[in-house]
């Protein structure tokens, strides 16, 4: 019984310990994938709960975070997902509220948001992973289980259709302007 | 746009401040163990349970697919021809007179659990049996010498031995019976004294301590391994420290904690007593403490830390000199649930049993005498306990060490076990009910040390399966001792 108290204990503690330290991360590359603070805060506890029931499953604590990230990502990206059939209209300016979301404020500041509508979620990961997890591209073909050269390609596709999104809207109305029409 | 133009604009998204998890995140994250253990209900949920625990322990070989099946099949056949077997000689035996006898002639004796090749030496009534360990580096002049060991990843021991004057350096052992010692110099070429030792539950290890200035003095660092003691780094930043020797290291609730202070000059008795915290080891911040002076004593409890020392505000002095924190950075004034406060000192010496029950030896005010106070709330409260008879001289407690145990008929058993110094030579004690009666650890039936090989106890530490005290003397062998539950009473 001891023994049986003794391992819970463990475990508990040691999963709290190795997700306490990668909770800043994750929060962050919810954030950034999501574009929004409440949505990644439910994404990662989303995670949280999934990888603690699966937790019986990884081999070797060292290898907590990407596994965790793994979860973390594919829960995104369904998020994502349900999120294309949705029209999203934001309101926050035409009802005068601040609100202090500090991922939707970043990718606004670098004008990054009324270009990210053209990626597929599949095609907003390779770039989340790319550019605000700083992993290579090895990495991220690990992390997702999928091909060096899949990532490749979605990472090209996914940097030309900015581009193209960037030119295009160069001179005519942003995303979100377009959107309110 | 050009492509790095490009690039440069998403780098920028993350670029700069990065926002961290808000904190209700992190309470869900603690909360979370505790909500999904709750709901596995029932048989399956608590066979399921039981798997997990036993799995997540288990570091099982990276095997193929095809393997495991076919070990999977191989052991179905296995289990098959077993059964038939059995059910085949269950009929020959009750068809035939005088066939084989039933299984349960040949139940195999109750397992014993055997450490290394020595045998407790003797057992007592209180179920408990004693051996010593070898190889721990002799202690020269009057240090006491309390030995802290954690159990790293490789299912090693990894401690430190002896103090300023002696014996200090670090010990290794792979069974907890038999030890090797080697000097400061082994975790850092500058090393000039190795103070305290912990771990936290994912293989990190931090050992304070400092290097030797060329006057003699000790210049406070921080040593970290990832990797069970084979290398060790330095604390990224040591001018935290500010030159001061870090003689205490802690960990708890998901944080390393440090104390520190100097002892050189009759004005230190008078400063605050500093504080650092980190995370991961090789980081840490300073922080205040509520306490001076030249000693301290930090304890984890389940629920944060326990402090302990001189207080630097002395207007509250009907309040026992002990805090306790969840964070190690909010320290909350105990309280005395009895009327023992106005007479409670500083601690001298802690224990926290698994159950996380604190029992401290409390010095009086005027420093005369030791008696000895718990805590069953993480150190929120305190009450004094009172010794019966059995413990001839209670008022020369000096140093308090647990061992919990399971017992089948009775569940879990805290020993507690405490050296006394009345009259002649020094007593190890140890009490099976919380510390209301005790019996003599040293008599020959228990196996334990005797007469004058025993000074101090040390401290406790435990492994999943054996547990193990530490003691040791002046001009003799440090000894460890394993402690066995020996058999029902």
């Amino acid at each position: 019984m001891v023994a049986a108290f003794a391992l819970s204990d463990f475990r508990q503690v040691t999963f709290v310990d190795l997700a306490e330290r990668v909770l800043d991360d994750a929060y962050r590359l919810a954030g950034y994938l999501l574009g929004d603070a409440t949505e990644a805060e439910d994404a990662v506890q989303d995670a949280l709960t999934r990888s603690w029931q699966a937790l019986a499953t990884l081999r070797d604590q060292d290898k907590f975070e990407p596994w965790f990230d793994r979860i973390l990502v594919n829960i995104c990206r369904d998020r994502l997902r349900k999120r294309r059939g949705v029209r999203i209209v934001d309101l926050s300016d035409d009802l005068a509220i601040f609100i202090d979301d500090p991922f939707r404020a970043a990718l606004a500041k670098s004008e990054v948001d009324r270009l990210m509508h053209v990626l597929n979620p599949d095609q907003r990961i390779v770039v989340g992973l790319r550019f605000w997890k700083d992993l290579s591209l090895q990495q991220i073909a690990d992390l997702l289980g999928i091909p060096l050269g899949t990532v490749q390609s979605r990472l090209h596709y996914a940097l030309q259709a900015l581009r193209d999104e960037a030119e295009r809207t160069t001179t005519g109305p942003s995303f979100t302007e377009k959107v309110r029409r | 746009m050009n492509e790095s133009n490009l690039e440069k604009r998403l780098r920028d998204v993350a670029a700069g401040t990065q926002p961290s998890a808000p904190l209700s995140l992190h309470r869900f994250l603690r909360e979370l163990p505790e909500v999904q253990t709750a709901r596995r209900r029932g048989p399956l949920g608590r066979l399921r349970a039981a798997y997990d625990r036993v799995r997540w322990q288990i570091e099982l070989p990276q095997v193929p697919r095809r393997v495991q099946v076919g070990f999977g099949i191989a052991m179905a056949l296995v289990i098959a021809f077993a059964c038939a077997g059995a059910l085949l000689t269950a009929r020959l035996s009750q068809g035939i007179p005088g066939g084989p006898p039933s299984p349960s002639h040949y139940a195999s004796p109750t397992p014993i659990r055997i450490l290394g090749s020595a045998q407790p030496a003797a057992t007592a009534s209180i179920n408990l049996a004693m051996i010593a360990s070898k190889g721990v580096a002799r202690v020269d002049q009057d240090e006491a010498l309390p030995m802290a060991a954690v159990m790293t990843r490789a299912s090693k021991f990894l401690g430190i031995s002896g103090g300023a004057y002696g014996a200090n350096g670090l010990v290794r052992s792979d069974d907890g019976l038999n030890w090797t010692w080697s000097p400061p110099a082994d975790v850092n070429p500058q090393a000039g004294l190795l103070t305290s030792i912990a771990a936290d539950s994912v293989g990190t290890i931090v050992i304070s301590g400092g290097v030797t200035r060329p006057d003699g003095t000790i210049d406070g660092r921080v040593w970290v391994t990832a990797d069970s003691g084979a290398t060790w780094r330095e604390a990224t930043d040591e001018s935290v420290f500010q030159g001061m020797p870090v003689q205490i290291v802690v960990h708890g609730t998901y944080q390393f904690l440090a104390f520190g202070w100097n002892d050189t000059t009759l004005a230190d008795a008078y400063r605050p007593v500093s504080e650092w915290r980190s995370i991961d080891g090789m980081n840490w911040t300073a922080v205040q403490t509520p306490i001076k002076g030249t000693d301290v004593l930090a304890v984890s409890t389940a629920s944060g830390f326990v402090l302990s020392g001189v207080p630097v505000d002395t207007s509250a002095s009907d309040e026992p000199p002990i805090w306790h924190s969840t964070d190690g950075v909010a320290w909350t004034r105990a309280k005395a649930s009895d009327n023992s406060a106005p007479s409670m000192g500083p601690l001298v010496s802690a224990t926290v049993t698994l159950q996380s029950h604190v029992y401290a030896v409390s010095a009086s005010t005027d420093g005369a005498s030791h008696h000895l106070v718990s805590s069953f709330d993480g150190g929120t409260t305190w009450q004094s306990v009172t010794p019966n008879l059995t413990m001839a001289d209670p008022g020369t407690i000096t140093h308090i060490a647990s061992l919990s145990t399971n017992d089948v008929r009775y569940g879990q058993i805290e020993y507690l076990f405490a050296t006394t110094h009345g009259g002649g030579a020094p007593q190890l004690m140890v009490s099976a009910n919380a510390g209301l009666s005790w019996q003599s650890a040293t008599d020959p039936s228990v196996g334990g040390p005797a007469g004058t090989d025993l000074v101090e106890l040390g401290g406790s530490y435990r492994t999943g399966a054996t547990e193990f005290i530490s003691f040791g003397a002046p001009g003799s062998t440090l000894g460890i001792w394993t402690v066995y539950l020996t058999g029902m009473g």
